[in-house]
C-alpha cells in the first residue's frame, strides 16, 4: 500500500470519527472489493487501538539513572525522584480532575448538555465534565458511557449530573436505565434523587424521579435503596421494583423484569391520528411509562424484528393504518409471542387473535361524544377510576368484539359486545377464526382504546387506566 | 446469570482476560472509533458474562466471544444506523471474517509494535504518548503543540502508517526462512 495512496485518508478520517457519509460510502464501496484494503484497513485500526492501551504508553518516569558513584549524584537522583513524584502526582490529580465522567454515545432530539448555565445540544462522542449536566427533553432519550459505572439511557424530562461527592450522580428528574459493570464493594457507584438513593453493586435497574416519587425497578442483580426522608433502606433483588414517596413507607414488590417495547407507525398513521401519535410520544412514553421505571424502546412497523421481543417485560401495540401494521405483527409473530401485549390498535386486534373477523365484526370505530359502561368495576384495572364513564371518549372511540374467554371490562353504553377495555388472562382461549387452531394466550392480553382528547389532559384519571393496565399486563400489583 | 461466587465464575475471568485483547481487536475493526469500540466491549462483556451459562467448557471460547461480540456489533450499528452513517451488513461480515481468521496476526502485529515505537524518532513518540494518553484531547494537544487541529490528525495518520508498515516489516523478517 503506497503512502500516498488517496483511499488512506478515508480511513484515517473514518478512525477519526470524522468521515461524512460519502466518504464513508466511498471507503465502504472500496473495502467490500478491494482484499488488500481490507487488510490494511484492520491493521491500521488494530494500531490505533493498540497505542491506546496502556501498555505501550511510555513510562518516562520509570528509570532514574544511577551509578555507583551514588553519592556523587545523589542530590540529581534525589531531585530527579521528587520531580517525578511531584509531576506523577500532578497528572493524577490533573486527569482526577479533568476526566470527563461520562460521554454521549447515543443522542436523540432534544438532548442539551448544560455548561455553565449555557444549554447546547447533545452530539454522540460529546463528554461531560465534572460541572456539566445532561438534560433530555419530553421526548427524547440519550445513551450515556459512564466513566467507571457501565452504560446509561437517560430517558424523557431526564436531567442527570455528576454530584461533587465521588462517584455519586444526581437525578434531577427523568429515567435512568443503568446496565453497570461489577463495582467494588466497598465504593459503589450511587445515585440519588430527590426522594431516594441507590448504590449499584453490579446490575441492570431502572430509576425515575418524577412528580415526588422516586420508583426502582431491578433486572438483574441487587441494589441497594435507601429514602432519604425516612432513612429505611431495602436491597432490592432482580425481579423487584420499589417506590419511595415522601416520608411514606418505601414499596417494595415482586415485578416483572425487562424493559417495554412499544411499536410505532414511523409516519402518523393518518390526518385523524397527528394527534393521537404525539401524544403516544409526549405522553403515554415520555411520562407514564418512565415513571413507572420501564426503560422503553421504540421500533417502528417498517423495522421491527422478532428479536426484538427478546427480554421485553411487555409490548405495546401503538395505532397504524390497516393494512400496514398487520404484517408487521405477523412477521414477529406477536400473537404467538410468550410476552404480554397492551394493544391500543383495534385494527391488531384480529392478527393477535384477540378478537376475529373484518373491521366491523371483530373491531370498529365511531366517533363523536360516546359514553362507556364500567362492565367490571372490581377489576384491578378499573378498580380506583374516578373519571366518568361518559367523558371517557368525546371525540372518538375504537372498539373491539373479543371471544368469550375474555373479562370485557368496559363497553360502549348500550353496546356490552363493543369493549373499550378487555382482558386476556394466559392461558385463556383467544378468538380464533373458525377455520383456525384454536390458540391459548402465551401471555396476558390488554385490549385498550384510549381517546387523543383525553389523552391530552394531562392530569386525566384516563392515565391511571393506562397504568393500571401496564400493572395488570407484566403482572404488578396496582401502582398507587 | 451465574453467581459470581460459581467456579465458573472464575473460569469465565481466566478465559475473558485471555482473549480480551484479541477480542477488542475484532470489535475495533468493526466499528468507527476507539470510543465506540469502548462502549461496544462494555455490552459485548456484559452479555458474554450473562450467556456464559450457554458456553460449554472446553468449546472454543475465542470463537464463541467473538460470534457473541458480530452480534453486538451488528445491533450497535443498527442503532447507530438512525443517525450515523455506518458500514453496511454485508461489509461487516467480510471484515468479522477477516479479522477473525487474522486474529493470532494481528495478536503479533501488536507486539511487533513495540519494537516499531523503539524505532520513532523522539519527537514522533512523544506525540503518540500525548495523543493516546487516556482523557487527552485533540484540540487541547493542537494547542500544546502548536499545531492546527488538522495538521495533527494528519501528522498522527502519517505516523500510524509508519507503524503499520514497520510492524509488517518486523513480522515479515520473524517469519523469513
Amino acid at each position: 500500500m503506497k503512502l500516498d495512496d488517496p483511499r488512506l485518508d478515508w480511513i484515517r478520517l473514518y478512525a477519526e470519527g470524522r468521515a461524512s457519509p460519502d466518504t464513508i460510502a466511498e471507503l465502504e464501496a472500496a473495502l467490500s472489493k478491494d482484499a488488500a484494503l481490507r487488510e490494511y484497513f484492520v491493521e491500521y485500526l488494530n494500531i490505533d487501538l493498540a497505542l491506546a492501551t496502556n501498555a505501550i504508553l511510555s513510562e518516562p518516569c520509570s528509570v532514574i539513572p544511577m551509578t555507583n558513584r551514588w553519592d556523587a549524584h545523589w542530590r540529581t537522583a534525589a531531585l530527579s525522584a521528587a520531580a517525578c513524584l511531584v509531576v506523577a502526582l500532578s497528572l493524577i490529580w490533573i486527569q482526577g480532575r479533568s476526566e470527563p465522567w461520562a460521554k454521549i454515545v447515543q443522542s436523540g432530539p432534544g438532548v442539551e448538555i448544560l455548561r455553565a448555565g449555557k444549554a447546547t445540544p447533545a452530539t454522540a462522542g460529546a463528554t461531560l465534565d465534572l460541572d456539566e449536566a445532561v438534560r433530555v427533553g419530553d421526548n427524547g432519550t440519550a445513551k450515556l458511557s459512564i466513566t467507571g459505572l457501565g452504560i446509561a439511557v437517560l430517558g424523557p424530562e431526564g436531567h442527570l449530573q455528576r454530584a461533587h461527592e465521588d462517584r455519586v450522580l444526581q437525578l434531577k428528574s427523568g429515567f435512568i436505565g443503568i446496565e453497570a459493570r461489577k463495582q467494588p464493594t466497598d465504593k459503589p457507584w450511587r445515585i440519588r434523587t430527590l426522594e431516594a438513593e441507590v448504590a449499584v453493586i453490579g446490575t441492570k435497574f431502572g430509576l425515575a424521579s418524577a412528580a415526588g416519587r422516586t420508583a426502582l425497578r431491578v433486572s438483574e442483580g441487587r441494589v441497594q435503596l435507601r429514602s432519604l426522608e425516612t432513612g429505611e433502606t431495602h436491597e432490592i433483588d432482580g425481579g423487584g421494583r420499589a417506590f419511595v414517596s415522601g416520608n411514606r413507607p418505601t414499596v417494595v414488590e415482586a415485578s416483572r423484569s425487562g424493559s417495554v417495547l412499544l411499536l410505532t407507525s414511523r409516519r402518523p398513521p393518518s390526518a385523524r391520528w397527528n394527534r393521537f401519535n404525539r401524544l403516544l410520544g409526549d405522553k403515554l412514553v415520555g411520562s407514564r411509562l418512565w415513571r413507572l421505571g420501564f426503560r422503553v424502546e421504540t421500533r417502528h412497523y417498517d423495522e421491527v424484528q422478532a428479536g426484538d421481543l427478546a427480554d421485553r417485560a411487555l409490548v405495546i401495540v401503538s395505532l397504524f393504518d390497516q393494512g400496514v401494521g398487520e404484517a408487521a405483527l405477523e412477521r414477529i409473530r406477536l400473537a404467538s409471542a410468550r410476552v404480554p401485549v397492551l394493544c391500543l390498535e383495534p385494527a391488531a386486534y384480529p392478527t393477535l387473535k384477540m378478537a376475529s373477523g373484518a373491521e366491523g365484526v371483530a373491531f370498529g370505530f365511531k366517533t363523536g361524544l360516546s359514553p362507556a359502561e364500567i362492565a367490571q368495576p372490581e377489576n384491578p384495572i378499573c378498580s380506583d377510576v374516578e373519571l366518568t364513564p361518559s367523558k371517557w371518549y368525546e371525540q372518538i372511540v375504537g372498539w373491539g368484539r373479543p371471544g368469550p374467554a375474555a373479562e370485557i371490562i368496559a363497553h360502549l353504553a348500550g353496546h356490552p359486545d363493543q369493549a373499550v377495555a378487555f382482558t386476556y388472562d394466559t392461558a385463556q382461549l383467544l378468538q380464533t377464526a373458525a377455520n383456525e387452531t384454536p390458540t391459548l394466550a402465551p401471555a396476558r392480553r390488554v385490549g385498550l382504546f384510549l381517546d387523543p382528547a383525553v389523552m391530552a389532559d394531562a392530569s386525566s384519571t384516563i392515565w391511571r387506566v393506562f397504568e393500571s393496565a401496564v400493572d395488570w399486563s407484566v403482572g404488578d400489583p396496582p401502582t398507587r | 446469570m451465574i453467581a459470581p461466587d460459581n467456579p465458573r465464575h472464575d473460569e469465565f475471568l481466566r478465559l475473558f482476560t485471555t482473549q480480551e485483547a484479541a477480542l477488542r481487536s475484532f470489535v475495533r475493526s468493526l466499528v468507527p472509533t476507539l470510543n465506540d469500540a469502548n462502549d461496544v466491549m462494555q455490552e459485548v462483556a456484559l452479555v458474554l458474562w450473562r450467556k456464559f451459562e450457554d458456553y460449554e467448557s472446553g468449546e472454543d471460547f475465542r470463537r464463541w466471544a467473538f460470534g457473541v461480540a458480530k452480534f453486538k456489533v451488528l445491533s450497535w450499528q443498527r442503532d447507530q444506523g438512525r443517525d450515523r452513517h455506518v458500514f453496511g451488513g454485508d461489509l461487516t461480515e467480510l471484515l468479522a471474517s477477516h479479522s477473525e481468521q487474522h486474529s493470532d496476526q494481528l495478536e503479533a502485529q501488536r507486539e511487533a509494535l513495540r519494537v516499531c515505537l523503539g524505532k520513532l524518532p523522539a519527537d514522533q513518540r512523544h506525540l503518540v504518548d500525548a495523543a493516546y494518553a487516556p482523557g487527552s484531547r485533540i484540540n487541547e494537544l493542537s494547542r500544546t503543540v502548536g499545531l492546527g487541529v488538522a495538521a495533527l490528525y494528519k501528522r498522527l495518520h502519517r505516523i500510524r502508517l509508519v507503524l503499520v508498515n514497520c510492524t509488517r516489516e518486523v513480522l515479515a523478517r520473524e517469519n523469513a526462512p
